[in-house]
């Protein structure tokens, strides 16, 4: 099945299509036409599902569904979903080998997957709190923030998305600067009051 | 009425730690359920706070068996993204090497599955012949594991004409080895009895479930990321994709054994049209290892066909402004052939459990990648290196 072929086969409900190599076809679809672009891949006998990857973009989810299709095509089926109250609808009955990696997505991500037959914690321990989800990704990197001096760490603090006890945690060990730690750790008992 | 039966997470017959619930009636598994995690170490949330030069080391440990693979399908993904070409002989090294890999695994998985059937002469002399394809390993890369070889951009060591003849000889005797190997599982009393029938994937099971490598060519599709979608050298070498048509554990034993002897014609081949020339890209040639270089904005997909089955990397990159990726997804060939074993292993017996489970050839190190530790409830639990060495003592 050449590229051109497996865009054909999917540009009728996608947004827009791509051949971006030889081997390798993308597309973006709108929540609505999702299932029905899938179903269209799977009636043609696209041969399986890879993987799905989810990505936190920020005020949305990336989701894509990775196909493999003859000779080695690979299709990147791609659709948004916006966060808050979006929701990823379940294409195990279409391709019952995607159980797990819907499963993955529900646990690293906490996005919810409508109609999923088993919707469990596949990775995260038991006792893992139910609202912390690894892979979304908070406002700070708080790892390269700790590379910065501190009269810039005190200003971007100001923030209100900022989290005093994550800096806390990497400052705990740094002698050098006794007095951001301490300037911290008042910050984050004040918020703690409030 | 049925018995449910706890396997794992520790367990003598399998060597990696999940934890399965059969389900029984009798002696007859009707139900089985999978708790994975235990082996979770945050890779992937790793790779977003990492440069490429780093990241391709920390992919590299993602699995000590197919550590080439997985720094393989990483620095392919990143050379894509940045439009970098690769040397030739480069190349041919990145395959040679992928190849000895493969041969490894399949050989350390044939003497382990002669462990599971309770036939353990095979899994030591099966263990012994390894070591062959070991030395070489080591001879060629300085490591046993984790070879680091490949580099964004290239590989680090060169295969000299001197390995190329201990190569040669080793594989040599090796191929006399193997050629026994596959006569002797298909013919053996022991063997038969344990993986003749059991544990059966139909073609049809197999293509629904998305199964993936050996496990899917042992129920006769003929799918392979090598030949379907070159890279490295690949496209270049004419090689063979063995399928078997039995469906059950012995066909996807002697997929395995075939394969390896496919892959010392590959490594053959490749160490006679190697071209000489450099190993590193000439835009990478002499930086240092730890050097901070963004790559432009991408996203693109790597495929590498590992032992176990095809691997799968999703880089994203937001622009040169940034050290490294900003999304690294990894999808190993396990993940994959769970759904198949469950299928697998319905209507089997308790006794048949090991088998079945060792025939996709599981690594769970590979599958669990993500977790990272909380640090505001489960602050107890943090220790700093300090501590860690403390509590070694």
């Amino acid at each position: 099945m050449k590229a051109e072929k497996v865009q054909d086969l999917v540009e009728e409900h996608a947004q827009e299509t791509e051949i971006k190599s030889e081997k390798r076809v993308r597309a973006l679809v709108d929540s609505e036409h999702y299932r029905d672009a899938v179903q269209e891949v799977r009636d043609f006998g696209v041969f399986k599902i890879i993987t799905m990857t989810a990505t936190d973009m920020g005020d949305e989810f990336e989701v894509i569904d990775h196909y493999e299709c003859d000779d080695g095509v690979v299709l990147d089926l791609k659709h948004k979903i916006p966060k808050g109250d979006g929701s990823l609808t379940t294409i195990t009955d279409i391709f019952p080998g995607a159980i797990f990696y819907e499963r993955e997505i529900i646990d690293l991500f906490g996005i919810e997957v409508e109609g999923h037959p088993d919707p469990r914690r596949l990775y995260l321990a038991d006792d893992w709190p139910e609202n912390k989800h690894p892979l979304r990704k908070g406002m700070y990197n708080y790892h390269k923030l700790a590379e910065k001096n501190i009269s810039e760490i005190k200003d971007i603090a100001e923030d209100e998305d900022f989290e005093p006890e994550m800096m806390i945690e990497l400052e705990k060990d740094n002698k050098n600067r006794k007095s951001l730690l301490e300037w911290l750790e008042n910050k984050a008992s004040e918020e703690e009051e409030e | 009425m049925t018995f449910k039966v706890p396997v794992g997470p520790q367990h003598p017959a399998l060597h990696e730690p999940e934890h399965f619930k059969v389900e029984l009636e009798g002696e007859e598994i009707v139900d089985v359920d999978l708790r994975l995690g235990y082996m979770h170490r945050g890779i992937e949330k790793g790779l977003q706070d990492r440069n490429y030069h780093r990241g391709i080391y920390l992919a590299e440990r993602v699995c000590g068996i197919c550590s080439v693979a997985h720094s393989l399908s990483f620095a392919l993904a990143a050379e894509d993204i940045a439009d970098m070409q690769v040397p030739e002989r480069a190349d041919y090294i990145r395959t040679i090497v992928a190849e000895l890999e493969r041969l490894h695994s399949h050989i350390l998985w044939a003497g382990v599955a002669g462990e599971e059937v309770g036939f353990q002469t095979l899994f030591m002399t099966m263990w012994r012949d390894r070591e062959k394809v070991m030395d070489l390993l080591e001879m060629v890369t300085g490591n046993r594991v984790n070879y680091s070889i490949n580099r964004v951009g290239g590989v680090r060591e060169d295969i000299e004409d001197k390995h190329a003849e201990k190569i040669l000889k080793n594989l040599e005797s090796l191929e006399e080895d193997l050629k026994r190997y596959v006569e002797i599982f298909p013919s053996d009393s022991t063997v038969l009895a344990r993986m003749k029938d059991k544990g059966i994937l139909p073609k049809k099971k197999a293509q629904e479930l998305s199964a993936s490598g050996p496990v899917m060519r042992g129920s006769d599709i003929k799918r392979d990321v090598r030949a379907d979608d070159p890279y490295a050298a690949y496209g270049e070498i004419p090689f063979d994709v063995p399928v078997e048509t039995g469906e059950d554990v012995l066909a996807k034993a002697v997929v395995r054994l075939r394969e390896c002897l496919e892959s010392i014609e590959i490594i053959r081949y490749a160490l006679d049209a190697m071209p000489e020339g450099s190993l590193m890209s000439d835009e990478v040639q002499g930086m240092p290892i730890g050097v901070n270089k963004g790559l432009p904005v991408g996203e693109v997909t790597g495929r590498v066909e590992a032992a176990r089955g095809d691997l799968m990397y999703h880089m994203k990159s937001e622009g040169e402004e940034e050290d490294g990726p900003s999304r690294v997804k990894i999808r190993t060939p396990t993940l994959a052939n769970i759904p198949a074993v469950f299928e697998m292993l319905e209507g089997e017996s308790m006794a048949e459990v090991p088998i079945v489970l060792a025939s996709i050839d599981q690594c769970f190190s590979c599958t669990e990648r993500i977790a990272i530790v909380d640090k505001e409830t489960h602050e107890k639990e943090i220790k700093n290196m300090q501590e860690l060495r403390e509590m070694e003592r």
